[in-house]
Formats: C-alpha cells, structure tokens, sequence
C-alpha cells in the first residue's frame, strides 16, 4: 500500500529518534569528566570552602537530675577515677511473695539474694568487691508522676546487713551472684509463713513489713559498676526449707524482684579534691581551660560537656555564602580510654544561658535524630580516634533570622549505653587542647 | 475517501505529533547541540533550511520553490505550483567527535528540525509558514575543583541547555514576470539555560545548584527577492535576503538553591538582545532543468552588537555556500533511479565566536538525495553532511561531526481538477 510505503521510513525514524535520544541521555556521563573541551571557557559560579578556624567555647555541666525510675538495668559498684573522683552506685528494689508456702512440716535452712549481672560495667572488674544488703526502712512510694533520680531519691534503711559478698566480678560470664542473707530474718519469714502471718499472705501487708532491699559497695572504692538484669526471673530473695519425709526433700520459695517502676539506681560522686568540686547546681559550669583543656562526659552522674560558638556570626558578614554542613570533631584524650568502654554514639541537644537542654535536632531529609558517631581510623595505634557529629540544621538554625546571639549552645549525652544507667567517663579535647583538639568543620559555598 | 485526502490527514496528524515532541524536546532540554562554544551569545545558529537545501552545502538563495519549500529567502513561496500545497518535515542525526587538550568524546544526539507548509494563493502570491530552531545550546561541563585547605575535592558540573525556535509566516509576491519579492514575519521563542551543580561526596543531603536561564522572545521581520531569466536551455538567477537589526527581549531568571532552601531568585529581569542585520546573495544557474548550480554569501553583523564575555568576543560572520543538484530525467518511466534528484555542496562558515583570539570557523562537505514516493510530487530526502568546527589551537575545542538530515516533501493537489498549462 502507498500508505505504509509512506509509513515505515517515519516510523524507523522515530525509533532512531528513540533509541539515539536513549543512548545520548546514557552513555555520556563518565567521558564528560574526561572531556577537557570547554573546561577552561566555561566558568564556574560555585565554589566550596572549609573553615576550621571558629574558636569554641568549652565547658562541663553538671545536670541536676536524672530519672532512673524503673529502668531494666541496677547499677550496683564503684570506682574512682583521678579526674572526676568517686562515683558509687547502689539499688533499690522490692520483692513480692512466693507462690507457694511452707507447712508446718517444712524447716527451714536458709536465705540468699541472687543476682545476674547483664553485661554492663564500666572500671576495674578484677579488683575483688564487696557489696553489702540492707533491709529498707522506708517504702519504695511514688506519687502520681513522681520519678526516682539518680542522686537525689534514697530511702532510709535498717542499719544492721542482711548480708555482704566478696567477689571478683564476672560481668560478661553470665554467672549469678548468691548473697547469704541473715539467718534470723530468714527464720522470722519462715515461720511467718508456716503460720500463714496476714503479713506473708496479703501483698500489702508484707510489703509493709518487708519494705524492700537495697544492696550498695562497700570497701575498697577502687573497683567497678555492674549492671544486673531487673526481672523477676533473676533478681530474687530465695528461701531454702526442706521436708522431713520418708527421705529428705529440698524445697525453696522465690520473694522475686517487683518489676515496672518501683526500682532505681542511685548514683552518687564524690569529687572532694578534683577540678569539679565546685560544680554543684546546673546553671553553673566549669571551663575547659580550668580543666587542662579537657571536658567530660560522665553517664549516671549527669556530666556533660557544653559547646559555644561565639564567633559563628562572622559567617554573616559574607556575602553570597551558604553553610552547606557544619560538622564538629571532638578527640578523646589519649590515654583516657579504652575502645571497648568507650560509648559509640553521643546525642547533642541545643541548650540555653541556664544549661537548660531546648531540643534535638534531625536530618531533614530522612527526619531521623542526628547524633554523633565513634569514628575509630585506627585502633590499633590509637590515632584518629573522634566523634563526629552533623549540627548543620543547629547551625543554620542560629543563622536563620540573619542574626547571631550566640546565647544557644549544645550539650553531649551518650546515646548508646543509656545515659543513667551508665557511669562511663569520657574525657575530650577542647579547641585549645595541645594534641586532641575539638573542631567545627563549616563547609561553605561561594556563588555569584 | 480517497487516497491523497488520507496522505493529507496523515501529513496534519503526523505534523502535529513531530511539532509535539519538538516543544518537548526543547522543554526537556536535550537537543543534538553539544557544544561548549554554545554557551555564548545566542548559542549556536542554526542554518535555516530544509534537507534539500543540507544537500548542496546550504546554498539556494536564488533558489525558487519549484519542488520544495526552499525557505533559505521568503520571495521563493511565489514560485510554488498553484495547483498543490507543500508540506515539508525533517529531522537530524548528528555523530560528533570532539577533541580538546588532548582528550576526546563522542556524542550522538538527534532532534525533530524543521516543519512548514506552503501553497498558493493566486497565480502572483504565495504564502508558507513553519517551524524551526534559530539556535540551539547544549554542553556538559564537568570539572574537579580542590576544596580550599583540606585533601579534598569536590565536582562542578555545568550544562547548557535550551533553544530558541522560529515560527514564521511569510509571503511572497510576482509583480513582474520573473521577479518576486518576499517577507517573512517571524516570531522567536524559547530559552536558553545554564545550570552548575555541585556534587560534593562530604556533603550527602545538601543539593546545591545554580540556574540561569534566559527566556527570549520577539517578532522579527526579513525580505528577499529573486530574480530569474531564462535563455533557452539556459536559466540564470539571483537572490538576496536582508534581515534588519531587530531586538530579542530576554526576560533573566538566576535561581540559587540550597535544598531545600531557594537562596536567591532573582525573577524577571527584563533586558533586550539585539540581532545584528544581517545579509546574503546568491546566484544559480540552471543548465535544462537537469543541472543546477547555487553560489550565496551571506554576512552577519554581529560586532556591531555589544557583548563582552571574559573569553569571548563577537565579531562579523561570513558564510559561503555552494551547492550543486542533478536530477538525470525527473521521471520514474526510464528507471527509478533516473527520477532521483542528486546533491553535492561545501559550505564555510567563519562564525560571530572569536575564543581566546581565535575566530571559529567550520567548514562542511554534503551529499544529497530526494528519493520520489509513487506519486512522483513526494519524496523522501536524505542528507549527509561531513564537517569540523573550531580548532585545537589555544586550548579550544574541535569538532568532526557527520550530520545526517531526513526529510519528507509531501506535495498534493488542492483539488483533483484537470490542469490547463
């Protein structure tokens, strides 16, 4: 037909078409780079610059209070570091009734506090330990809304222990601590229960009797903090009975530990005779050039470093000039750490004149939280070694009205371990600091 | 329905669909330009023909529009056959090597070229319209910059992009005998881009980017006449085509993004571009009606426009063309191939682009064929055009390129009526 005789070449036409515009559009990436043709005409509008020379301001804050109510981990030791001085963490928790009771046939034998350490710790563990268990005086109460904290809950107790080990913590071992408690007591609970006592059948009766244990460090500070599991099913006061039958028949009763909310770890610091001792309420701080140009970063007991930039306006006085990121490096002090004890991410959040925390910030493409990473470059030689963390949205937010107060800055918490439940101590570098000094990395754009 | 109203339809629809993907070819900004010399003045200026005149080297400003539309001088549509219309459609395959300080690249692009239409409207008057690019930009750029104090790098990536298209109406009249005189009212559109982006692998979320871009749009306005006389077996004719200085109003955008933040957008400044007059002659001669041969010069004024660019200067261009056609019978009965109309051409450009002190020129041989359709008015026109642009010399660019054109001339009757000559 004439007609397709028309068709067919336009029709292979548009297929060239097609297919040459397809090849065009793909192939070209790679050789453009190479492609010297028009580099040197052609110029460019955009430039990329980074300064590193803003100075910090650099401090450490000591926050008031951390909640520590209910969390899955106790913290139970001490130990003394030559910068930060004492710190001590004991816990407090209750334990309900056993499901089952002894009868009148039943004696009994003895009482133990076993614990499961969950992995945690942070100091010397092969020092030998000595904890010590109290019977509380006071009840683990809470109002509505109330929380325990890490320094200021504590509960009185009854003076004399119900009992006290000494060990040589096993924290990665998975192998549980037996405490033998006092004899006497366990007897008392015994026949109370043989005799079917309101305060060993009715949960609230007995925990009015038994308010709850708390178990602390005791001897020698130098030593560690160990994380036990908080769980009924290995944090419990087991009574050891036996029956006289035809043969002998061993028994014992689980008072398990309460979970949810009524359990803490308080977490004490003693910086008698360091650089710190004057650090006592949060909208005080301490500067980095008092502290030989280091600032530390202590879980549990709520040290944190503060970070000001009070120069951060000059960028306004360029022209034509955009933060593209900012990035900030901070340098653990040699010597001051061990990888496996260091934690591996640090949250930021901005905070006020008062050390007040305001916010976090987050990537705003994938809206997730920024924080910072360890960056280990080379462990082996303990060189290059640092957080880096991302505060462009920070950055441009303290620019955004084109005016700078430097009124706002940013403090550091660990993010992974938890921040109360963790007494790991890192000691970083200030903008001054001879070898490991902080950095505020701006990456900048030029355009005309 | 008969089969010359169904080519017709055909001709609208297909037309219409080629029109489309042109608009949209312009709107995507791929075009078959890829020229680092494009990112000045108006870009790279496009020829203005079709592909019988991409046959014989571009010449044809004498040439009458006796088989085809020749729209390279508007007083040519009086000399279209008053009984048919002609519709003339084209598109480009360009293969290009470029070299440059030592380096190479190859590029195939390919585009939508030229539309129009034309026919009578009285023994002494015709009109023909269409649509074609007046110039065209495109370069990738890409470029590895230090970033200042520190082991690192990032990249620059500049593209140019766009074009500017010419719709046209023009008419022509006969007062005389053997001369005739045309105009052609244009109307340029379109736009012309550059866009630089900063690709920096430390900065992973942070989009940066620059366009500028240039809309430009006016109605222009150019004139030509032929003249033709015949001696025997012996037909001399003459061209000439003028185009005033006219200006281009360019509306400016300079858009600087920061994703997600627009840092400056500097809308709508409003300035003008002035073409510079512009003006050609051409000869031809006509041995029977088998052999022809065209010689135009065409000249340019553009220093006397005033643009200043850091590594370019504009100056007055030149072209020459020479073009030569054979068409052994015009008729299908002794052999198809004796019905095919032959092309050869060479054409010189010395361009408005002075680089670094070095003015670009490009120099170009072509071939031709019009290969007739069963009804002997349509024909299928191929071209191929072998040329170089630039140099090597002070770190330019040159360009060797093979440029293939294919057209198709469709010419049908108004009404089927009985001819009286």
């Amino acid at each position: 037909m004439f007609l397709q005789k028309v068709y067919q070449p336009f029709i292979r036409l548009l297929i060239i078409l097609m297919v040459t515009g397809l090849v065009n559009s793909c192939s070209s990436k790679n050789q453009d780079l190479q492609f010297s043709g028009g580099k040197n005409l052609i110029k460019s509008d955009m430039q990329i610059s980074i300064v590193d020379t803003l100075s910090l301001s650099m401090s450490t804050v000591q926050i008031d209070s951390l909640v520590t109510t209910g969390r899955d981990t106790l913290l139970v030791g001490q130990y003394v570091d030559d910068r930060l001085g004492k710190v001590e963490a004991q816990s407090y928790f209750r334990v309900l009734l056993p499901s089952l009771t002894a009868d009148s046939k039943d004696v009994f034998d003895s009482m133990t506090l076993i614990m499961k350490p969950n992995g945690y710790y942070y100091g010397d563990t092969t020092l030998t330990q000595q904890l010590t268990v109290y019977r509380l005086a006071e009840g683990l109460n809470l109002a509505t809304g109330e929380d325990f904290y890490n320094t200021s809950s504590r509960m009185a107790y009854l003076e004399n222990p119900l009992g006290v080990i000494n060990f040589k913590p096993q924290p990665k071992s998975n192998t549980k601590i037996e405490i033998k408690l006092d004899q006497s007591l366990g007897q008392m609970l015994f026949d109370m229960m043989v005799e079917k006592n309101i305060s060993l059948t009715n949960i609230d009766n007995f925990l009015e009797f038994f308010k709850g244990i708390m178990v602390m460090p005791t001897g020698n500070p130098q030593g560690a903090v160990v994380g036990y599991t908080m769980s009924d099913s290995v944090l419990l006061m087991r009574m050891y009975a036996h029956a006289n039958l035809e043969e002998r028949v061993n028994k014992h009763f689980d008072f398990t530990a309460e979970t949810g909310t009524y359990h803490f770890s308080r977490i004490t610091h003693d910086r008698t005779g360091t650089k710190l001792s004057g650090l006592v309420s949060q909208d005080k701080s301490v500067p980095s050039a008092e502290t030989d140009h280091e600032v530390y970063l202590q879980g549990g007991t709520g040290l944190v470093p503060a970070l000001k930039i009070p120069y951060l306006g000059k960028i306004l006085e360029l022209d034509n000039t955009v933060i593209l990121k900012a990035e900030l490096i901070l340098k653990p002090v040699i010597n001051t750490y061990n990888h496996s004890l260091m934690p591996v991410t640090i949250s930021y959040f901005s905070s006020n004149t008062e050390n007040q925390l305001i916010r976090a910030y987050a990537d705003p493409n994938t809206g997730a939280v920024l924080y910072g990473g360890l960056m280990l470059t080379d462990p082996v030689y303990d060189e290059g070694t640092y957080y880096r963390f991302d505060i462009t949205p920070f950055v441009k937010e303290q620019l955004a009205n084109n005016y700078y107060t430097g009124k706002t800055g940013l403090m550091f918490f660990y993010r992974t371990p938890t921040f109360s439940t963790s007494v790991n101590r890192l000691v970083l570098g200030d903008g001054n600091h001879p070898t490991q000094k902080a950095m505020l990395k701006l990456y900048l754009l030029h355009y005309e | 329905m008969n089969k010359s109203i169904k080519i017709t339809y055909f001709t609208y629809w297909f037309g219409l669909v080629l029109s489309l993907m042109q608009l949209s070819e312009n709107a995507s900004a791929q075009n078959y330009t890829y020229s680092a010399y494009s990112a000045f003045g108006l870009g790279l200026l496009e020829n203005n023909g079709i592909t019988e005149n991409f046959g014989m080297g571009t010449a044809g400003i004498a040439l009458p529009s006796e088989r085809y539309l020749n729209t390279l001088n508007p007083a040519s549509f009086s000399s279209i056959d008053s009984t048919s219309f002609i519709f003339e459609v084209g598109a480009f395959g360009k293969y290009s090597k470029l070299e440059s300080q030592g380096t190479s690249l190859n590029k195939l692009g390919a585009s939508v070229r030229y539309i129009a239409l034309g026919f009578k409207v009285a023994k002494w008057w015709g009109i023909a319209g269409g649509l074609a690019p007046f110039s065209t930009r495109g370069y990738t750029i890409v470029n590895i910059y230090p970033t200042d104090g520190y082991n690192d790098t990032y990249q620059s990536t500049i593209t140019g992009s766009g074009s500017i298209n010419r719709a046209y109406i023009g008419n022509a009249f006969r007062p005389f005998k053997n001369l005739s005189i045309g105009f052609n009212a244009s109307y340029l559109f379109g736009s012309l881009e550059q866009t630089e982006q900063i690709t920096y692998s430390a900065i992973n979320y942070y989009g940066m980017n620059i366009v500028n871009s240039n809309h430009f749009n006016n109605f222009t306005f150019d004139a030509g006449v032929q003249y033709k006389a015949t001696f025997g077996i012996h037909t001399i004719l003459a061209g000439v085509t003028y185009n005033p200085s006219q200006n281009l109003s360019v509306r400016t955008n300079k858009l600087v993004v920061n994703s997600p933040d627009t840092l400056q957008n500097d809308r709508s400044v409003y300035t003008s571009f002035s073409l510079p007059a512009a003006a050609g002659i051409g000869l031809g001669y006509y041995w029977k009606d088998q052999v022809k041969v065209f010689a135009d010069y065409t000249f340019q004024q553009w220093s006397k426009t005033n643009y200043h660019y850091v590594v370019a200067q504009l100056t007055d261009s030149r072209q020459y063309n020479f073009g030569i056609e054979y068409a052994p019978e015009r008729r299908i009965n002794t052999g198809y191939w004796n019905a095919v109309e032959y092309r050869a051409g060479f054409r010189h450009e010395d361009s408005y682009l002075v680089m670094s002190g070095t003015q670009i020129k490009e120099s170009a041989i072509s071939l031709g064929l019009s290969l007739p359709l069963r009804n002997q008015f349509s024909k299928i026109n191929v071209s191929a055009e072998f040329g170089q642009q630039g140099t090597l010399v002070n770190q330019l660019i040159k360009e060797s390129y093979i440029r293939f054109t294919i057209g198709l001339t469709l010419r049908d009757r108004w009404a089927p009526r009985p001819r009286y000559d």
